[in-house]
């Protein structure tokens, strides 16, 4: 660093005489002072290593409260597009009969600054059908072998500077059955199961071990239901040709993976939940 | 082959530890086939099976990343 004009480095130059230190004394005055209340660094001082950067050129996008004032102030990358970019979408559900579990793939996050790499991993136990928010504890975007933990509080995930957030997903819709008892020769069909099934219209279930033409038409399918009542539901099948109904058969709910949505800073862009 | 190991992984905060009850399965000296499990607590005391399920799961995928990376480093 080429030496200033007037400016003694201590403590390898001290002054030699009082001339100099007065020099000196009025230089460092120039530059950082005292007003009987803080200490002022003026806007000629510079920082050790900027070649012609004043103090004042540094700051100029940080506001007195320290925050930063003008967009300008970040990267392109972090103002004007998303912060980074998953290269997988790495979210995956499934569940069975009581409990859903997401699964995580290894992926790669794509920074401004570089790539990062996530192993994989599981979190299970979680609540059929609910949407969840998945994250990790990563603040110094070392990637890895990270614990990813799921929140249905959004809000969760950016309650902590160093979390990543990694998508959204709903979990699948659990995996049970239900006897069937009654079922009508009618259109639509109409099924009453031997306890309250818990579906919902929309759901796909599977018939089987239906008697007569029941099962000749119907047993092996998958059919979209209508729920009716707590314990019956209907499919969009014409059975009023049918012999009446005897006894026996089994609905089965049909449990689906799903995959995630966006993550952190854009992800994976697809179906958000954010 | 390298040993699967587990060994239990605690969060940051006493609130999330008591929450999730966290692991990863790894093999010494390959950080590459790590992977982690996280199971809701809720669900370990509804189904305490839910764990020992999860934990031979972990061992297999991990076993299973090994003798992948394995043999890549033979080609």
């Amino acid at each position: 660093m080429p030496q200033r004009e007037g400016i003694l480095r201590i403590p390898r130059e001290l002054p030699k005489n009082q001339m100099e230190w007065e020099q000196f004394a009025r230089r460092l005055n120039e530059n950082f002072f005292y007003d009987g209340v803080r200490a002022i660094i003026a806007e000629a001082a510079t920082i050790a290593e900027r070649e012609g950067t004043d103090i004042g050129t540094v700051l100029s996008r940080i506001a007195d409260n320290g925050r930063a004032e003008d967009q300008r102030f970040l990267p392109q990358v972090s103002a004007g597009n998303v912060l980074s970019l998953q290269d997988v979408n790495p979210l995956v559900a499934s569940a069975d009969a009581t409990t859903a579990t997401i699964s995580v793939s290894a992926h790669t996050v794509q920074y401004g600054f570089g790539t990062v790499s996530l192993n994989s991993g599981t979190i299970v136990g979680l609540t059929p059908s609910t949407v969840y928010y998945v994250y990790a504890q990563d603040p110094d975007y070392e990637g890895g072998a990270l614990t990813y933990l799921a929140t249905t509080n959004r809000q969760n995930v950016t309650a902590d500077n160093d979390r990543y957030f990694l998508g959204a997903i709903e979990t699948a819709i659990s995996a049970n059955t239900a006897a069937i008892t009654a079922a009508t020769s009618a259109s639509p069909i109409e099924f009453t199961t031997g306890t309250n099934h818990g579906w919902f219209t929309g759901n796909d279930v599977t018939l089987t071990g239906l008697p007569g033409d029941f099962g000749t038409n119907l047993n092996g399918n998958d059919y979209t239901i209508t729920v009716t009542a707590v314990n019956k539901f209907t499919i969009a099948v014409d059975g009023s040709a049918y012999t009446p109904y005897t006894t026996g058969g089994l609905a089965s709910r049909v449990s689906s993976d799903t995959a995630g949505g966006a993550g952190g800073g854009g992800g994976w862009i697809e179906n958000s939940y954010a | 082959m390298s040993e699967v190991k587990v060994r239990r992984v605690m969060l940051k905060t006493e609130h999330d530890n008591q929450k999730w009850i966290c692991y990863e399965g790894y093999v010494d000296g390959v950080p590459a086939v790590t992977k982690t499990l996280t199971i809701a607590t809720a669900a370990y005391v509804a189904r305490p099976a839910i764990l020992d399920e999860a934990l031979t799961k972990l061992r297999s995928d991990v076993a299973e990343y090994h003798a992948n990376y394995l043999a890549l480093q033979s080609l």
